[in-house]
C-alpha cells in the first residue's frame, strides 16, 4: 500500500466506490439494488505510526453485502478509527472486524450505525490483538422493523487492557435484534465489557435481547461487566444475562475421565466457549480458521 | 394445557385461598389501611419552634439537646464539614431540586426524653397516628418488640421482658448512646463513615432517633422485631440512626415501616441502617417502605457479615417520590452467605432507583440478588446493582435476578447492573427481563368474571409473591394491600 493512502479496498466491483474525500476522510458508497457477493476487505495501512482515519459508509437500498475491516500490523501502532454507516431501507449488512495488531500497538474503534426501516445490519468484531483497545459500537434503528445485531469474541492476555462499548437503540416500532458479547481474560489481562439496549416511547413491538458471558482463566486477570436496559414503553420483550466464570470443574473431570489430558480438556472447552461466534463466519472459512487458532 | 398454564392456575389458586382466609372475621392487622391513613395529618404547631435549613449552630444544638458525649459531636461536626464538600452523586435521579435551606432537620413533637413506657401515655394525637397503622395490635399479637418513632425523636420502645432477660436489647439509639455507650460508640458509623457519601454525612450531622438492636451470643429471638418511622410535619426531614448488633450464633428478624402524609412540598428521608453479623449468626432485615410522594429517600443500609453468617434483605418500596437506595451487604467472613429480595413500584411522579450491592471478600462466599419492580402511570424505575468479586474471594457464587413489569406505555425501567470480578474460581450469573403483563392470562381471568383492573392486580400480585411470601404473614398482608393501592384506578 502506497504511504499516502490510510485505508485500501480490493474490489473491482463497479457499484461499490472508494473515494479520499480529505485527507483522514474515506467514503464508501455501494448502489441501491446490488448483491455483492465477495466480502469487501478494507485494509488499513500499516506503515504510519499514527493512523487516524475516517470512513462513511453508505449501504444503499436494497444491497446486501459482507465487509471485512482487517486491522493486522507487524510494527506497533496508535490507530484511531472512526466509522458511520447508512443503511437504507431494505439493506442487509453484514460487518466484520478482524483485529490482531502487535502487541504494543493501540486501538481506538468508534462504530456509529443508523439503520433505516427494515434494514439489517449485523456487526462481528473478533478482537484479539493490541496493548490498548477501547472499542465503541453504537447501533441505532431509526425506523419501524430494524433488525440490529452484535457479536463480540475478545480475548485479553499477557497486559492487555480491552474496553468494549455495545448499544442498540430503536427509536421505532417493532425492532429486533441482539446484542452477544463473549470475553475471555488471563494472565494479566483486563477486559471491560459494557453492553446496552435502549428503547425509546415510540419503540412499541420491539424485541431485543442482550447477553454478556465472560471466561476468567488466571488469578490476576480481572472482568468488569454492565449490561444496562433502558426501557420506555411496555410493549416490548426485552432482556439481558451476564455470567463470569471459569472453566467448568464437572466439565474437566468429564473429559479427564475419558482420557483427555488438562491442557488439551481445556483447549477443548475453551474452543466450544468461542464456537458459538466464532461459527458465525462459517462461509469465511479461512478468517474462521485463522481466529480459532490464534485462540 | 401447558405447564405454564398449570403453574399460572396454582398461583392464582394460592391467591384465592389467601383472599378466604383474609375474609375471615379474625381479619389479618393490616388489611384495612387505606390512602386516608397514610395521609392523615396532625396539627403540626410545635414546628414553629424549630427551624429551616442546615447550619453549625443546628448540629451543635441537637448534640447539646440530647447530652450527647464528646465524641459524638467532634462525629457530628466532622460529618457536617464531609456535607458541606462532598458532592451530590453524579448517578441515579437528579437531586438539584432538594432544597436543603426548606427542610426542617430537627423537630420533636413530644418532648420526652427516653420515650413513653406505655402506649397509654403516648399523647391522643400521636397514638392515634400509630394506632390506624396497626402498630400497637401487631405488637401484641405478632411481635417481640415494636419502636416507634414520630418526626425526630423516638416516642415508645417496647420488648417482651422473656427477651431483655436473655440479654437482648431493643431500644432508642438515642438511649443506648447513654445506656450502652460502649457498645455504640464501638460500632456507630463503622460500617457507613460519613465521608461515603454526601448523605452519609448529612445523616452523621443531624442523625437523631432510631433503633438500637442488639442480640447477645447464642440467642434466638424467633418472633420479628419491629420499628416504625413516621413523619408528620410539612417540609420534614427524618434521619433516624438503626444500629443492629448480632453476636455470634444468635438469629433475629427486625421490620422497619415507615410513611408520611402528602402535602405537596418536599420532605427528606435520610436514614441509615448498620447491621454488624457475627460468626454463624443469622439475621433478617425486612422493610415496607411507604413515605409519601413529597419524599426524597436517600437511605443508606448495609450489613458486614463474619464467618458462616448469613444476612437477608426483604424490602417493599412503594412510596417516595425519589428514591435512592441500595442495600449492601459486605460478605467479610469465609462462608458468608447474602440473600437480597425486593420490590420497587414506581407510580405516577415516582423515580425509583433501587438495587443491591454486594462485595465478596471472604473465601466461599454467595450471594442471591432477586429484584422486582413495577413501572405505572409514567413512573419510572431503576434497578441499580453492584457486585464485586474480590481477589481474596475464593469459590465465590453470585447470582442477581431482575424481573421488571412496565404497565403503559408512558412508562419506564432501567436495568444498571455493574459486575466486577477479580477472582478467577468465582462464578457469577446475571439475569434480566422486562416486559408487559402477558395478555392472554388476562383474557383467560377476563373471560372467567373477572373485571379486568382485578385481574391485572392479581397478576401483578402473583408478579411480587416471591419476594412477599417471605414476610411474616401480617406483613405480607400489607404489603400486598399496599400494591392494591397503587394499582387501584388507571391501571393502563
Amino acid at each position: 500500500m502506497a504511504d499516502s493512502q490510510l485505508l485500501k479496498l480490493d474490489t473491482e466491483n463497479p457499484s461499490v466506490l472508494l473515494k479520499r474525500d480529505s485527507e483522514n476522510e474515506y467514503i464508501l458508497s455501494i448502489r441501491d439494488n446490488v448483491i455483492v457477493k465477495e466480502p469487501l476487505n478494507i485494509t488499513f495501512n500499516d506503515t504510519l505510526i499514527d493512523l487516524n482515519v475516517n470512513l462513511i459508509i453508505k449501504i444503499g437500498k436494497n444491497v446486501k453485502v459482507t465487509i471485512i475491516e482487517r486491522f493486522e500490523n507487524k510494527k506497533d501502532q496508535t490507530i484511531m478509527f472512526h466509522s458511520r454507516v447508512y443503511a437504507e431501507k431494505d439493506s442487509d449488512l453484514r460487518m466484520i472486524t478482524y483485529q490482531n495488531l502487535t502487541s504494543g500497538s493501540k486501538l481506538t474503534d468508534i462504530s456509529e450505525v443508523e439503520a433505516k426501516k427494515s434494514a439489517n445490519v449485523h456487526f462481528l468484531n473478533f478482537q484479539l490483538g493490541a496493548k490498548d483497545v477501547r472499542s465503541t459500537l453504537q447501533q441505532v434503528s431509526l425506523n419501524e422493523y430494524g433488525s440490529l445485531n452484535a457479536d463480540l469474541l475478545c480475548r485479553t492476555h499477557n497486559d492487555q487492557n480491552h474496553r468494549f462499548d455495545i448499544s442498540n437503540t430503536y427509536k421505532s416500532k417493532n425492532g429486533n435484534g441482539r446484542i452477544i458479547a463473549k470475553g475471555i481474560a488471563l494472565d494479566k489481562g483486563q477486559l471491560m465489557i459494557n453492553g446496552a439496549i435502549s428503547i425509546a416511547n415510540n419503540g412499541g413491538g420491539t424485541n431485543a435481547h442482550l447477553r454478556q458471558d465472560s471466561l476468567l482463566l488466571s488469578r490476576d486477570a480481572n472482568i468488569k461487566t454492565t449490561p444496562k436496559l433502558n426501557i420506555a414503553t411496555n410493549d416490548v420483550k426485552a432482556g439481558h444475562s451476564a455470567s463470569v466464570t471459569n472453566l467448568n470443574d464437572e466439565s474437566l473431570f468429564y473429559l479427564a475421565t475419558r482420557g483427555i489430558d488438562e491442557k488439551d480438556a481445556k483447549k477443548m472447552l475453551v474452543n466450544g466457549f468461542v464456537a458459538e461466534q466464532v461459527d458465525k463466519i462459517s462461509d469465511l472459512a479461512e478468517l474462521r480458521n485463522e481466529i480459532y487458532q490464534i485462540i | 394445557m401447558s405447564p405454564s398454564e398449570v403453574r399460572f392456575i396454582n398461583i392464582m389458586k394460592t391467591s384465592m385461598h389467601k383472599s378466604r382466609v383474609a375474609c375471615k372475621p379474625n381479619k389479618p392487622i393490616f388489611s384495612g389501611l387505606s390512602r386516608d391513613v397514610f395521609d392523615h395529618k396532625n396539627k403540626s404547631d410545635y414546628i414553629k419552634k424549630f427551624r429551616k435549613g442546615l447550619n453549625r449552630e443546628l448540629v451543635e444544638y441537637i448534640s447539646k439537646d440530647k447530652n450527647e458525649p464528646d465524641w459524638m459531636l467532634a462525629l457530628r461536626l466532622r460529618s457536617f464539614d464531609y456535607f458541606n464538600t462532598l458532592p451530590l452523586p453524579e448517578f441515579g435521579p437528579e437531586l438539584y431540586s432538594l432544597k436543603f435551606d426548606e427542610i426542617c432537620f430537627f423537630a420533636k413533637a413530644a418532648d420526652k426524653k427516653g420515650g413513653f413506657k406505655t402506649w397509654e401515655d403516648v399523647p391522643k394525637e400521636i397514638k392515634y397516628t400509630f394506632e390506624r397503622l396497626g402498630i400497637p395490635e401487631a405488637e401484641r399479637k405478632v411481635l417481640a418488640g415494636v419502636g416507634a418513632q414520630y418526626e425526630s425523636e423516638a416516642i415508645y420502645h417496647s420488648i417482651e421482658k422473656e427477651l431483655s432477660d436473655k440479654g437482648v436489647i431493643f431500644t432508642d439509639l438515642d438511649i443506648a448512646l447513654h445506656k450502652y455507650a460502649e457498645l455504640v460508640k464501638k460500632y456507630f458509623m463503622k460500617c457507613v463513615p460519613p465521608n461515603d457519601h454526601k448523605f452519609a454525612a448529612l445523616h452523621g450531622a443531624v442523625w437523631s432517633g432510631g433503633t438500637f438492636l442488639y442480640i447477645p451470643k447464642g440467642v434466638k429471638v424467633e418472633k420479628p422485631l419491629q420499628s416504625y418511622f413516621r413523619m408528620n410535619a410539612m417540609n420534614m426531614g427524618q434521619f433516624e440512626h438503626t444500629l443492629i448488633i448480632i453476636e455470634d450464633g444468635a438469629e433475629g428478624h427486625y421490620i422497619e415501616g415507615c410513611s408520611a402524609p402528602k402535602y405537596g412540598s418536599h420532605a427528606l428521608h435520610a436514614g441509615c441502617v448498620e447491621i454488624f453479623v457475627g460468626k454463624n449468626a443469622k439475621f433478617r432485615y425486612s422493610s415496607v417502605e411507604n413515605w409519601s410522594r413529597d419524599t426524597y429517600n436517600l437511605n443508606t443500609k448495609r450489613a458486614i457479615i463474619e464467618e458462616n453468617s448469613v444476612i437477608e434483605w426483604v424490602g417493599g418500596n412503594m412510596g417516595s417520590g425519589v428514591m435512592m437506595l441500595y442495600p449492601c451487604s459486605i460478605l467479610k467472613g469465609d462462608g458468608s452467605k447474602a440473600d437480597h429480595l425486593g420490590i420497587a413500584f414506581a407510580n405516577e411522579g415516582q423515580i425509583q432507583h433501587t438495587g443491591a450491592k454486594v462485595f465478596h471478600i471472604g473465601k466461599n462466599t454467595s450471594s442471591h440478588v432477586v429484584m422486582k419492580s413495577i413501572s405505572k402511570g409514567g413512573g419510572i424505575s431503576v434497578y441499580r446493582g453492584l457486585l464485586h468479586v474480590a481477589k481474596t474471594a475464593e469459590n465465590a457464587i453470585a447470582q442477581v435476578e431482575c424481573d421488571a413489569l412496565i404497565l403503559d406505555h408512558i412508562s419506564a425501567s432501567d436495568t444498571i447492573p455493574d459486575i466486577k470480578v477479580d477472582n478467577e474460581t468465582a462464578t457469577v450469573n446475571h439475569e434480566a427481563r422486562v416486559g408487559r403483563l402477558n395478555e392472554e392470562d388476562i383474557f383467560y381471568l377476563t373471560s372467567r368474571g373477572i373485571p379486568e383492573d382485578q385481574a391485572e392486580a392479581m397478576i401483578v400480585n402473583g408478579f411480587i409473591n416471591p419476594v412477599v411470601r417471605e414476610l411474616p404473614l401480617e406483613y405480607a398482608v400489607e404489603m400486598n394491600r399496599l400494591i392494591e393501592m397503587e394499582m387501584e384506578n388507571s391501571v393502563g
